[in-house]
Parts: structure tokens; sequence; C-alpha cells
């Protein structure tokens, strides 16, 4: 967490759209952010992928296998992992 | 191998990098089972290319080799477990094969042969590539790697890689060869963490209470430990149904994976028959970004708890499904074998630990052009160019018998999902396997078709399944005749009147007798008013007049119920009562047991007024006025059976059913005039129906069985000399016929039913017999419902529906179940009984109708799990509830619990089968103390003798499950719990009986007074003991004399009260051993007996038997030695033909020592070698030893102190009180005083106390006249240390033995040395001795 300590909310999300609508072959545009990743298709292999990404944008490491299960929604997963960049703990996700 | 890269595997040594988790996991499978080849990670194509190309895949590979160093590991083993080893230089494992003469089939088994030939850990590399060239520039390629080292996402990784330095194009990533050596250090690092505990913590907790295992229920016994042997079957999803999949995954937020994994899990529980199912699912195991692209094996397998409700619906199942794979998830960062170890489940080896089914879900995104390629069913227009190669996928099975059950999924061919169900063939068969597939395929296939309705009501089987389970379940349509029992034997009699009917009491009826008889008792019931709709008890010993009674009963129109005499007066007079029977049919001399308050008819007067019983006649036309004849749907029987509340059910039987019964048997069986069935089984069994008439409706003979129940050697007789060709009887009783020596009889066809025929029995039976049939049924429905000809080769089933019967396997929904899948067995059909009588409550809920997936069919529930195998057998899986089989007998756990629940101060009772033996658990009422006897005896008043508990077991409390339901699995072992206290055989023939009655019994000693069948004895054990008599006394017992003699005092008084005209040896075997292994010689101390070696036996370590040598003396008058040299050749004797040739190992106590030290010395005069001469606080025969003149009241009064020791008491009988008295009343008195402490059996005599004393007396006249010379043998001296007497450190012996003397200590006097707690000492010292001594 000493790369990026300013990444954005926003920043979260781009990179969230970006890397799940590439995992998944399908247009940024096309992608709810209210809507559960799984909807879209995402499953435990790109779970991981974008997971990956995740770390790289924002500096941070061993992020949780079920990170994309317990924020299921680019809505409540970018605000979560600022939290958790700003060295705050995550808020409580849904699958908790 | 290049010679340079030799040199330098020899000079550079390897980097030692230690193993992660998962690879000692794997590690230790391959030690168990080094030939397994479960793990073996195969890619397979067919590739058209020219030699250039091989020569470039050889750089390209040899390159991969040297870059990257996960590609040059072994294992070897290290401090604790294996150590990982990277080897400097490895060359690459090609093995060429021309397969060009090989046809596609035998090439396709050489590859899977090749690809299974299993690594050597030890050596680099742990991959290989088989080349087989089936062409000019064709060929196959298989790589194969051991999972230890890679796994499938490096072997895809690698193929990408190789594909693009092929095509010279840019690596798609970069390949990580070195991340994997710091894997298993993080690992263990983390797993010491905070973090780590954390997980394992939830994981504990979710996965607390899990059950154990899921029964899969295979087609094979499951072997003790699994052979990793396996098969793969294809199955596909149509393109519809994996659309419903993808949907459905949408709209719950779920993956594929998630979707078909609950789908999986329906499947599994169905098969289970259980809830919740644990399903062990692969996870990548590359969570960290070092990982994503490294070579090595890092997936990790994580377990799933599903839990099944059938209640809810698809889409509730996948929602909540969705939450159990991310809870199992979470933890995906512990090493699956580091949690089996840290959660320690119950294991059992022969299943693999926390799961047995496994679930995958592979997809290679970066490989997605070659998908086709990892398919067991590729599309086969695939094909794909690399470098100018052309490859085709080659499918080939692999990983299998990793688990009992393991799907595979991830792959897609047109659209619809694909995937492969792998199985153990320990368990499966191929058959079994292609019809899970095919339901799995039809569970998704109903599931995503209606995800909103509830599961159970969704209907299971597919169409080919559902016609399946029609034509295998239903028995021939055959119509049934408009008749009754009665009326088929007059014709029968009509037409054959002269032909003899029954073969009873030495006596031979015709069928014209018969029908006489029939008649006269048919009138004796009219008259004494008891027509249509009455029940009419029959109470008759065994014989003609029985069948009479019985088919008469049914002539008169009314139902019979039959009494056996042997049941208990309560339980008769209970039947007799319940079935308002208006009329006993009986005989005389049965008086004492006649249920009170019913009108009795005695058969006796009945069939002697009879006119022209005897003789020859006509068989005249039925019915006297005013009879009205029976029609088919009327009563025929109300028979009783075991009832779960405590009390008997009579099953009420309809003629039509037993009609139906007989005559679909006579077809089964073929039945002819000329055949004659053996009937052995009590009338209180409704199969006995089967036994009288059968025979009668085909124009055969009956021959009635009246000797005892379980007295095989006479039945066997019997077999043999009555010219039988049929005989039914109960597996019990078949195995008592074995136990008897009966060793078949090839004209004799067999019925064999009544409980599950084991497997081992119907290898013995069949080729023994004419022919050997297995029936089932239960008696709701008429004695057999299905029957079928036992090849023991394919194993045993339960045979096909019998006519008019139909068999449906249905789940607890009522749906049927498919073929593979176990349901409860219902049966519908001509067989079915009315009911229970008056018991409508009951009948309803056993006879159903409505079910859905017969709905307007009345069916029987029998409760008993069976499954159609696929090829149309029907196996046989138990029971479903408390009921069970015992020896034949049906048996209601709940009604023995019932009747001692019934009991002054019994506050609980549960009842178990353990061992074939029924063990009661009492709990007391409290300040009550129960005596186990009393209970058993008082059971005895109201319970049939196969319903009284052989053992009865008195518990502080019962063990409950959380819950508070009793944990019938923690009742302690049955161990035998009497109010007798033990008391130790008193001579030869106790001894011997005692260690046939441990062994029969599995205890470790057993108290002469204890009760045979209190200590778990049963009839089947009898009849070995009987056997074992036989074999030790050369006396046929009757099993009955057990009855009546039950204890070991009482039966060995039976056995000495004529012993004494058969000659017995001196040899008694105090405990038997291993027959590979030499035994043990214990010679008998001063006065002959061996008693005092009982203790000793007990603690010298098990393996060598211990035979003891008893003074001949003791058994017959004047037969004692007086010298030590004629007692050991004597004894040799007997000796040698138990162990013909050395080395011997001998031993005794006290002047026990002497006769060995002697019985050493003449085997080596003739060349025989003895190994081991232990003498036991012996003192030396040397002069200096031999003790003061004593004269005969001294002798007597040391010869009464001496019986007296072994018991662990004493007899003081002082030398000048028996001086006083004269010889004979010296003697009286000791005997009195013996026989009061219980040193000598209540039956003995002065005659056998005098052969004691003469034993006694010859033992010391040859031990003062024994002086032997010195000699060169070794002895091993045993001191008794607390012995006043002083004999020397050696006793005397030094100038005696020329060898090594070996003196060792003991505690103890020279009396308490053989008695505890100093026996187990001398039992430890010797056994210092006695190392392994092969025969």
């Amino acid at each position: 967490m000493t790369e990026s300590p300013t990444i954005s909310v926003e920043d979260i999300r781009d990179v969230l759209i970006r890397s799940i609508s590439a995992e998944l072959g399908i247009p940024p545009s096309e992608l709810a952010t209210d809507r559960p990743f799984a909807e879209h298709g995402v499953d435990s292999l790109a779970a991981l992928s974008v997971a990956m990404e995740l770390e790289d944008a924002c500096g941070l490491t061993d992020l949780p296998a079920t990170l994309l299960w317990d924020y299921p929604t680019v809505d409540v997963l970018a605000p979560a992992l600022r939290h958790l960049a700003d060295g705050r703990p995550m808020p409580a996700g849904e699958g908790e | 191998m290049e010679p340079l890269a030799s040199t330098l595997v020899q000079t550079r040594a390897a980097r030692v990098v230690p193993a992660s988790s998962q690879q000692v996991g794997l590690w230790f499978i391959h030690q168990a089972d080094p030939s397994c080849a479960a793990y073996h990670l195969l890619f397979a194509a067919e590739v058209v290319a020219g030699p250039e190309v091989g020569d470039r895949v050889r750089e390209v590979l040899t390159d991969l080799v040297r870059e990257h160093e996960a590609l040059r590991v072994c294992f070897r083993p290290g401090q604790d477990g294996p150590v990982q080893y990277v080897e400097h230089a490895v060359p690459l494992d090609l093995r060429h094969r021309d397969a060009r003469h090989l046809d596609p089939d035998a090439l396709r088994r050489q590859v899977r042969a090749d690809s299974r030939a299993p690594f050597d850990l030890t050596a680099a590399p742990l991959w290989r590539i088989h080349l087989y060239r089936t062409g000019e520039e064709s060929w196959v390629v298989a790589f194969v790697a051991h999972h230890i080292a890679v796994d499938f996402w490096s072997l895809a990784m690698l193929l990408a890689e190789v594909r693009s330095r092929l095509n010279g194009t840019a690596s798609l990533f970069p390949l990580d060869g070195s991340a994997f050596a710091d894997h298993a250090r993080n690992q263990s690092a983390y797993l010491a963490s905070g973090a780590a505990s954390g997980l394992l913590a939830a994981e504990a907790e979710r996965l607390a209470e899990a059950p154990s295992s899921i029964d899969l229920c295979g087609d094979r016994p499951r072997p003790p430990v699994p052979s990793h042997e396996g098969g793969s079957v294809p199955f596909t999803l149509s393109p519809a149904v994996s659309d419903g999949v993808r949907v459905l995954a949408r709209e719950t937020a779920s993956t594929r994976y998630m979707t078909l994994l609950a789908a999986y899990n329906v499947m599994l529980s169905r098969l289970s028959g259980q809830p919740e199912v644990l399903v062990g699912t692969p996870t990548s195991g590359r969570l960290q970004r070092r990982l994503r692209h490294a070579l090595g094996n890092f997936v990790n397998t994580v377990v799933v708890r599903g839990h099944v409700d059938e209640a809810s619906t698809y889409r509730e199942l996948l929602a909540a499904t969705r939450e159990r794979v991310v809870a199992a998830m979470r933890g995906q960062e512990l090493p699956f074998p580091w949690l089996v170890r840290m959660l320690a489940p119950q294991r059992d080896p022969s299943r693999t630990p926390l799961f047995q089914a496994g679930f995958a879900w592979d997809r290679l995104p970066f490989l997605a052009n070659m998908g086709q390629f990892f398919l067991l069913e590729p599309d086969p227009s695939t094909a794909v160019t690399v470098a100018g190669a052309r490859l085709r996928p080659y499918p080939v099975p692999q990983q299998e018998g990793q688990t009992d059950l393991w799907a595979e999924m991830g792959g897609e061919r047109d659209g619809g999902y694909v995937g492969v169900l792998r199985y153990n063939t320990d368990i499966f068969t191929e058959g079994t396997a292609r019809g899970l597939a095919a339901t799995f395929v039809a569970t998704v296939e109903a599931l995503v078709g209606r995800p909103d309705v509830p599961m159970r009501q969704l209907s299971r089987c597919d169409r080919q399944q559902a016609a399946a389970l029609d034509r295998w379940g239903h028995g021939p349509v055959r119509e049934l005749p408009d008749t009754t029992l009665p009326a088929l034997i007059r014709a029968q009699a009509g037409r054959t009147p002269d032909a003899t009917a029954l073969v009873a009491d030495g006596e031979q009826w015709s069928y014209a007798r018969l029908q006489r008889a029939v008649d006269a008792v048919a009138a004796a019931v009219r008259t004494a008013g008891a027509g249509p709709g009455a029940c009419v008890a029959v109470l008759a010993e065994r014989g003609a007049p029985l069948v009479a009674a019985l088919l008469g009963v049914l002539e008169a129109g009314a139902a019979y119920v039959p009494l056996d005499p042997q049941l208990p007066a309560a339980r008769l007079g209970y039947m007799a009562a319940d079935s308002g029977a208006r009329l006993l049919l009986t005989q005389e001399r049965l008086r004492a047991h006649w249920p009170a308050e019913i009108p009795a008819c005695r058969l006796d007067d009945v069939l002697a007024d009879g006119a022209g019983l005897s003789g020859h006649g006509t068989v005249r036309e039925p019915a006297a006025a005013g009879a009205h004849p029976a029609a088919s749907t009327d009563l025929a029987y109300v028979l009783y059976t075991s009832g779960s509340t405590g009390r008997p059910k009579g099953v009420a039987v309809p003629h039509r059913a037993l009609i139906n019964l007989l005559l679909s048997m006579r077809a089964e069986t073929g039945f002819s005039p000329s055949d004659g069935l053996l009937a052995v089984t009590t009338v209180s069994f409704d199969i006995a129906a089967l036994e009288l008439f059968l025979p009668l409706v085909a124009g055969g003979r009956v021959i009635m069985w009246d000797g005892a129940a379980a007295d095989g050697a006479a039945l066997a007789a019997r077999i043999a000399e009555s010219g039988a060709t049929w005989i039914q009887a109960t597996p019990t009783s078949w195995r008592m016929l074995r136990d008897a020596g009966w060793d078949g009889s090839p004209r004799l066809h067999v019925l064999c039913g009544g409980e599950e025929l084991p497997a081992e029995l119907a290898d013995f039976l069949a080729p023994r017999v004419a022919s050997l049939r297995n029936v089932y049924g239960p008696t709701e429905t008429t004695v057999w419902s299905t029957a079928g000809v036992v090849r023991p080769s394919a194993g045993v089933d339960l045979g096909s529906p019998l006519a008019n019967t139909q068999l449906l396997v249905l789940d607890g929904s009522g749906r049927r179940v498919e073929p593979g899948f176990p349901g409860e067995l219902h049966i519908g059909g001509a067989g079915l009984a009315d009911g229970y009588w008056r018991r409508q409550e009951l009948t309803a809920e056993r006879f159903v109708t409505g079910l859905p997936a017969a709905p307007d069919r009345r069916l029987y529930r029998t409760g008993d799990r069976v499954r159609w195998t696929s090829d149309g057998r029907l196996l046989y899986h138990g029971r479903l509830d408390s009921q069970v089989k015992l020896r034949g007998h049906r048996i209601e756990l709940g009604e023995v619990e019932a009747t001692f629940q019934a009991m002054d101060g019994v506050a609980a009772a549960v009842a178990v089968v353990r061992d074939d033996r029924l063990v009661a658990y009492l709990v007391a009422e409290p300040g009550v103390t129960l005596a186990p006897s009393a209970l058993r005896t008082s059971a005895a008043l109201t319970l049939p003798q196969y319903l009284v508990p052989n053992l009865v077991i008195i518990l502080p409390e019962l063990p409950r499950t959380a819950n508070h339901k009793i944990d019938r699995s923690r009742l302690p072992a049955p161990s035998p719990e009497t109010d007798v206290p033990f008391t130790q055989p008193r001579d030869a023939v106790e001894i011997t009986l005692a260690r046939v009655w441990g062994e029969l019994l599995g205890l470790p000693q057993v108290s002469i007074h204890a009760n045979f069948f209190e200590l778990g004895g049963h009839s089947l054990l009898a009849v070995q003991l009987a056997a074992a008599v036989r074999a030790e006394w050369g006396r046929e017992l009757p099993v009955s004399t057990l009855l009546t003699h039950g204890t070991i005092a009482e039966l060995a008084a039976v056995i000495r009260r004529d012993e004494q005209d058969t000659v017995r040896g001196p040899l008694v075997t105090l405990r038997r051993g291993d027959t590979a292994r030499r035994p043990l010689f214990l010679f008998h101390p001063f006065g002959g007996t061996i008693f005092c070696y009982l203790e000793l036996a007990k603690h010298l370590p098990p393996g060598r038997a211990i035979h003891a040598l008893e003074a001949p003396g003791l058994d017959r008058a004047g037969d004692a030695e007086v010298s030590v040299e004629e007692m050991a050749t004597r004894y040799l004797a007997h000796l040698r033909e138990a162990q013909p040739h050395g080395p011997y190992a001998l031993g005794g106590w006290c002047f026990g020592g002497v006769i060995a030290f002697e019985a050493a010395g003449q085997l080596h005069a003739l060349g025989e070698e003895t190994d081991l001469i232990a003498a036991i606080d012996t003192r030396a025969p040397v002069p200096a030893n031999v003790p003061e003149g004593a004269d005969d009241a001294t002798l007597l009064s040391w010869f009464a102190r001496d019986l007296a020791v072994p018991f662990g008491t004493t007899l003081d009988v002082p030398a000048e009180e028996l001086r006083s008295l004269g010889t004979d009343d010296a003697f009286d008195q000791i005997l009195a005083r013996a026989a009061a402490i219980g040193v000598l059996p209540g039956d003995s005599d002065r005659a056998q106390l005098l052969r004691y004393f003469e034993a006694y007396l010859a033992n010391g006249i040859a031990l003062q006249t024994y002086f032997p010379d010195p000699t060169a043998l070794d002895l091993l001296l045993l001191r008794a240390t607390d012995e006043p007497a002083d004999h020397g450190p050696a006793l005397g012996w030094e100038p005696l033995i020329r060898g090594s003397l070996e003196v060792v200590d003991v505690p103890g006097d020279h009396n308490s040395v053989m008695y505890p707690p100093h026996a187990a000492t001398v039992a430890a010292a010797i056994a210092q001795w006695m190392g392994e001594h092969p025969r």
C-alpha cells in the first residue's frame, strides 16, 4: 500500500471495469456496476485475475480469495478497496 | 543420454528445497502404493509432421528444461517426510515406439498402459514423452507428468510456451520455473501465522459434525485399502440444457460451476441416502501474483459441504450452494493434507479422508483453441496447426481412481457442456458408472427445466431408465385360477389317490389318506361352529396331523393361526386371543401349552375317529351338506411376526395370495410328482407354507423333519437318507449344516431365503447341490416375492419377481429411483396380504396406495433398502428401520426394548445386534440393582427364544447424541456381564472346555459356573461347541445337552461321566496358536495336575500354542508312572504327535522342570534339538535335595495342601488329625473339605481322589529315585527369591548342566510364582527366550 496512496474510488472502479470486461470479453459499457459480478459470468478463475489486477493497481497484497463474492458488485467493491488502501479495515461485505 | 549431461549430473550436487504439504501428501500415497497411476497428468495428440518438427520440439524442450528448475525436480526421503531435489541437468525422457503394425485399438491400449507406468519419484525428470510412430509422417505423442511435480495449469502453460516457441511468436506470459522452490517455505510460514489459525478455526467450525463418509452404494465390497484403480465415462449436456445452466447461473449470481455442483450434490444425496454430502473441489492455489505463471504443483483441494433438502426448489438450493462454495473458498489457502491432519477426522483407511466424491471445473482460457484436446470425447473435426505440424486430439483417460467418484467439467462441445465421470473400480462397475453419468445428465435436465418447483416433485429417471425398470420389476402376468388351496389338493388327490403325499413319523400318507384326514378335520371345525371368516388356532407337533389340520381348517372355510409349541405360553396366549380364534386344534400331549379360554379340539380324536383313515380308498366329493367352501379372496391364515411396538402383529393372508405363491413357485422350480421336499421350518414362520403345500399342489411329497432345529448332524443324515430332492432353509440353517460336516447332495435342489445370503455361503452351496435359488420376500407379500438361481461368480442378487408381482424401488417421496440408486423396495401384485389383522392404522402405514410412481396400485413398503444394478439385478442393502434379521428370524428391536422397559426397575432399554448376537443395554431406575440373568429369564417368559437377548448389559446411562437421541453407535462393545463370580477350571476337562468357550465367545476367561447362553452363546455357536467336544473327546453331544447343561461345570460332568471308558492322551491344550509357529510344552508338577499353568498361559506372548502334559494316572487307576525316565518317554510320544520334530521348547514348574530336563535329554539322544528348557523354581534332582522321609499321613497332609494351592486358597489338614482317622476316613475327610471349598469338582468321588493321591505318591517316588548324569544341555532356571528354604543360588543345578545355566530371579515363593501377580513376571522372563521360532 505504498505505491499508489492516492488512488481514488473512481480509479479503482476503472481498473475493475476494465479488467472484468477484458476477462469476460465484453465491452466495458455492458457492465452494470450495480449487478453481481457472477451475473456477468465471472467465475473463480476470472475473479482471481481481476484480484491480481487490483493488487497491482492499488498496491495491495494478499487480497482474500473470495473478494469478489464478499463484495459482489463494482459499486460495493470499489469503496471497500479504497478503505483498505488507506490502511483501514474493509467494511463488512455482503457475503460475510 | 549424452555423455556431457551425465558428467554434469555426477559432478554438480542437486539443490535441496522443502516439499509442500500437498506434495508430501502425494509422496505418502506413492509410498503406500508405488504402482499408483492415479496422479499422472496426461496430454496426448495425433501429429502429422515432418521429422524436422520433431527435432525442433526436442530443442525447445531441452531449452525449457535448462531454463526451468521446476522441470528438473525429484523427491527423496528426508528427516521427516520427503525433500524436493532440483537436479542441475536432466536428460529428456523420450520413449519411442514403432506403432505402425498396431491397429488403432491396440495402440490406444498401449498408450494407456504406457501412461500408467509408474514414476520413480526419486529420479528426475518426473515427466516423460511417449512417441508412437504410426506412419511415415504421423505420430501419436503423449506427455505424461506426475502431479507431485506439476499441476494441470503448469502443463497447459508449458504447452502454450512450446507452441509459441515453435511458431516463433512471443510468449503468452513470462513462464516462471523457480518460484516453486520457495513455495513450501512460504506455506509453512503462512501456516504458522495467526491468519492461518483463524482460517483453521473457521474450517473446524464449518466442517464440525459433518458425516464421516458418504456411502455411494457401490457394486463391490470396498477393499480395506483403496487400489487407486478407476475408469472414466464421458457425458454431455445438450445445448438447450447447457443454456439453461448459463441462464440460471446468471439469474442466481452463481457460477456455472456452482450450478452444476448443486445438481451433482442432489445426485450424491440420492445415491447415499443422506442430505449432507461433502465434495472435494480443486482450486488453483495460485492466489499470489508470484505464482501466476509459476511451473510446479500448487493445486489445493477444498471441501464443499453441501446440504440437499428436496422440499426446497433448485433455485433455493443454488443460493445456498453459492454461499457454501464461497465459505469453502475462504479456506483455500490451507493445504488439504494439513487440514486433514489438524482436523483429525475419524479415519477409515478404506476411504479418502473428508470426501469421497469430487467435482472439478477446469478452464484454460489461454489455450482456448485447444480445449477439445482435454476432452474424453472431443469434436472429431478438431485440428490445430503448429509450426507446420497438424495436431488432432488423442483422448486417453487419466487420473482415474483418486476417489470413489470424480466429475470433471468445464469443457464445451457444440454449445453443450461435456464432462467425464471418473469412478473407482474397487466399488463401481462400468455399467453403474455409465448409469450414474446418465442420471447426472437427467438430473441436471430435470432441475434446470423446473427450477422453481420443490425438487421432490420432479420426476426421476429418463425414459430409457423407466423402461428398463418396468422390464426388470414386473413379474410374468399369469391368470390366477379362482380357486383355493384345499380345492387344488383335492383335485390332486382325485388324480393320484395312491401317490405318497406325506412322509412323517415313519409313516407314508397317500393323497387319499391325507384328503380323508383333511375332510375329517374340516367336519370337526364346522361342527365346532368355526366356519368361513373364523380363525382357528392350530397347535400341533410336526407331523402328518399338523398338515391335515392346517388344510382341514382351510377346507372348512376358516383361516388358520399356526402356533409353535416351542413358543412361550404367554406369547401363544396372546396370539390366540388377538386373532380371536374360536377353536384350538391341538393334541393331548401338548396340553401344557394350550392357551386358556379357547375351546380345544383334539386332533388325536378327530383323526382316530375318521373312518378308514388308513389304507386305500377313493376321494370323496368335497363339502358335506351345509358347508361353505372358501372363496379365493377369503383369508387363508393369520401369521404373527415380531412387532415394533412390543406386541406381535398378525399378517392376514388370503387364499389368492397363497395360490399365487404356490403356482408361481411350481413354475419357477418345475416341481414334479417325483420330487420330495424335506420340510424343516416351524409353522410359525410363514415360509413353512411353501414347504408343506408346494409339493402337494405339484403331486409330489412332503417329507417332514421332526428333529431339533439346531441339530445339524441329524439333519444332514436325514437329507441323505430321505431321498428328498428339494429343501428350503435359511442361510443360518445352511451354515449350521456346513458346520456339522454336511458336504452337499448332488441331487438336492435348494431354496435359500429368510435373510441375506452371504456370498461365501453361496460359494459353498452352489457347487454342492443340484441348484441353488435365492428367494426373498416379507411375510406381508406371502412367503416369497422374488426367486433366482444363484451363480456365485456373478454375485448374489434377489432374483426376479414371481408371477403377478411388481417390484418398485422408490425414494422417500414415492418416486422411482434410477438404476444404480438405492431406495425402498415396494411390492405390489397378487401376493399382497390383506393387511395386519385388526390393526388398521398399521396396515395403512405399510400398505400404501397413491404414491407418485404408481398412483393406482396398492404397494407394501418392505423397509428393505435395495438397488437395481445397471444390468437389472436386484441387490439387497440392508434395512431402513430397526428391524433386523438374526439367524433367519425377523426381529423388531422395538419389541425387545418394549419387553424390558415394561419390567420393574428398568428405566431404559436399547436392543442392538452386534457380532451376530442380540444385546440389550439397560439402565436401572435409581436405587435398583438389576440382575442380568434374572431379566433374561423373565424376558424368556414372553419372548420366543430368538428374541431373548444373548447378552444383557447394565449401563449407568445410555450414550446420547447432541440432540439427546440414543446414540447406538456409542454403546459399549458387548462384554459379558454376569452375576456369577469367576471360578477357574478344576481339571483337564474343564480347562479344555474353558478354552473352547473362550475361543467361541471371544472372551479372555470364562467362569466354570457361567451360562453359555448368558455369555452370548447362541444356537450356532452351540453347534460349533458340539463339534469341538466331538473333536476333543470323540463324543457326540446333542445340542440339547447344552441347553440343559449350560455351564462348563455341568457340561464337564456330562463328559466326565463316561470319559473313563475313553483313552485320552495326557496332552491338554491351554491355548491354541499360530500353526506356523512351534508350541511350548509344559510338564505337570508334583501331583500331576496342570492348573498351575493357567495363569502363566494367559501372560505368555500370543502366537505360540501352549500345551500342558498332565499325569495319566489322574484319569485311570493304576496308570501312575513311578520313574521320571518312563514318564518322559511316555509324554514324549504324545508331544511328538503335536510336534514331530525339534527344536522343542519345554518347561515346567517344580517337578515339571525335572521332567522337562529328562525329556530334553531323551530328545537329544534321538537327535532332536531343544532350544528352551525353562525350569520354574525347580530344585535339581540331586541327592542333597531329597527330603527327609515322611509317613503316609504327612504325605496326605502335603497332598491336601498342594491340592488347594492352584485355587488360591488353603486346605490345611494336619497330619496328626489324619493319622488318627485311618486311611479311608482320612480320604473322606479330605474329599469333603476339598469339594466344599471348590477345589475338586462336586461330583468327585473317593476313587478319583485316590487316583490323585496315587499320582502324587508316584511322583514322589520318581523324584526320589532320579539322579541323572550331567549333560550338555542349556537350562533357563527361574528362581523364586522369596522362598524361605535355601537350596543355593542355582537350586543345585550347577553339577548337572554342562551347557549354559541361566538363572533369572523372579519375585514370589515356590508356590506363589505361578499365581497373580508373580506369574506375569515369570511369563515375561520366559518370553525373552521364546522369540520368533518358525516351525
